[in-house]
């Protein structure tokens, strides 16, 4: 496993913790624990904190789900630029929250923030692996024949 | 001099590397072109995540006397009809269990509690009087909205349907009714419209009295309340029983939670 991988990984692991903690706190009726007073909970209990019902902090949770999955499948172009694609919706998704924040709720929620960031760096990380991924290996039969004929 | 075994070999690994190379940019320009693609995708959906997020309120609330309206009235007299009132309080005075939310009228999570689980309360635990629930202020949402100074009004508007025990009337209308909360969509027409399709309130009395004093103090007051208690967001849901009080809920929880407290203190 290269070293860009296992930072993805462990980036992803983190945010699948916050994305966890935040929905069940949202399931569980508890307030978020938050070092900035109350940005936390105005952030979670504002218009923006679901889509369509859905709580946002859920649509994170499968989102980070996702990109595990895209991580751990077995190595590919299709892998890879799936989990591209998936770190680009988070980090549209969460720059639109994110402004959100600033301009409508007047409030910053640090968990978000950091699940903001940790979103770029993977979307980062995913376009690298991805550029710079190993040219697809070739069929086998194909390179048998290849070889017989040089 | 090189020989022409030797010639042949050079030019066939130059002609190896030129199709290397051919076929590396040919691969870099396709990953180029899924990456094109992808992005694309990617921000179709983004797009359709932020339209359906931002349809989370209205932009303004309905008008008084529109389809949308009438249908709120209908579905509020509905829910309410043969439940006693008094002031904030909804329900037998005898219930064993008392369930006090701290709102925000513009709240959208109040909203969602309100339209959500706290009507499925209402129309079992309540109407069975099981449950007695109450209501008090705790400004949140329009304390950061555009308009922080019109939260005693707004809720001493519905304080003052209380006054002719219509005051869940007027809070669920107000949730059924709800607008966006970074607009500025209470207005004294708005909060007249409410009191408009209240069946049996009495408009003038309503309009004299939700300028009193007293209502406004009483807003203050809950404020006070709740800032004792350590409540800092809406809707805060306190739930007392025989037995004991349970922990605060916070949030548009569903109604097994209210459901689960209630049966911790009854």
């Amino acid at each position: 496993m290269t070293k860009l991988k296992r930072t993805m990984l462990v980036l992803t692991v983190i945010g699948l913790g916050i994305a966890i903690y935040l929905t069940y706190i949202h399931y569980a009726g508890i307030k978020p624990a938050c070092t900035a007073g109350q940005s936390c909970v105005k952030v979670q209990t504002s218009q923006w904190s679901k889509v369509d019902g859905v709580p946002v902090a859920l649509l994170g949770l499968i989102g980070y789900l996702g990109i595990l999955a895209g991580l751990l499948a077995p190595e590919s172009e299709g892998s890879r630029l799936a989990t591209l694609g998936m770190t680009i919706i988070g980090v549209g998704f969460s720059g639109y929250l994110t402004y959100r924040e600033l301009f409508s709720i007047h409030a910053v929620c640090e968990w978000c923030a950091t699940s903001a960031v940790i979103m770029t760096v993977l979307m980062g990380c995913s376009i690298v692996r991805y550029l710079g991924g190993p040219p697809p290996v070739p069929a086998a039969p194909k390179r048998r024949r290849a070889m017989s004929t040089s | 001099m090189a020989s022409r075994k030797d010639q042949k070999e050079a030019a066939r690994q130059q002609r190896l590397a030129q199709e290397r190379q051919l076929a590396e940019s040919a691969r870099q320009r396709r990953r180029l072109q899924m990456l094109g693609a992808v992005v694309l995708a990617a921000v179709a959906v983004v797009v359709v995540l932020v339209v359906v997020s931002s349809g989370g309120g209205s932009a303004s609330a309905p008008k008084s006397g529109s389809a949308q309206a009438k249908s709120s009235a209908k579905t509020v007299t509905a829910l309410l009809a043969g439940i006693p009132q008094s002031g904030t309080r909804l329900g037998s005075p005898s219930a064993p269990v008392t369930v006090t939310e701290f709102g925000d009228l513009e709240c959208p999570v109040c909203r969602d509690l309100a339209l959500g689980a706290e009507n499925q309360l209402i129309s079992s635990d309540v109407k069975a009087g099981k449950v007695q629930l109450i209501y008090r202020s705790l400004p949140t949402a329009t304390a950061n909205g555009p308009d922080p100074g019109i939260f005693p009004t707004q809720q001493a508007a519905a304080l003052a349907a209380g006054e002719q025990n219509l005051g869940w009337n007027y809070i669920e209308l107000f949730y059924h009714e709800q607008g966006s909360e970074d607009t500025a969509y209470v207005t004294p027409s708005y909060l007249n419209g409410l009191a408009t399709q209240i069946p049996g309130l009495d408009y003038s009395q309503w309009s004299s009295a939700r300028f009193s004093p007293t209502l406004t103090d009483q807003v203050s007051k809950d404020e006070a309340a709740a800032s004792a208690a350590g409540f800092d967001s809406t809707p805060t849901i306190v739930v007392k029983g025989p037995k004991s009080q349970a922990q605060p809920i916070v949030g548009a929880v569903d109604y097994g939670t209210l459901e689960a407290a209630i049966k911790s203190v009854s």
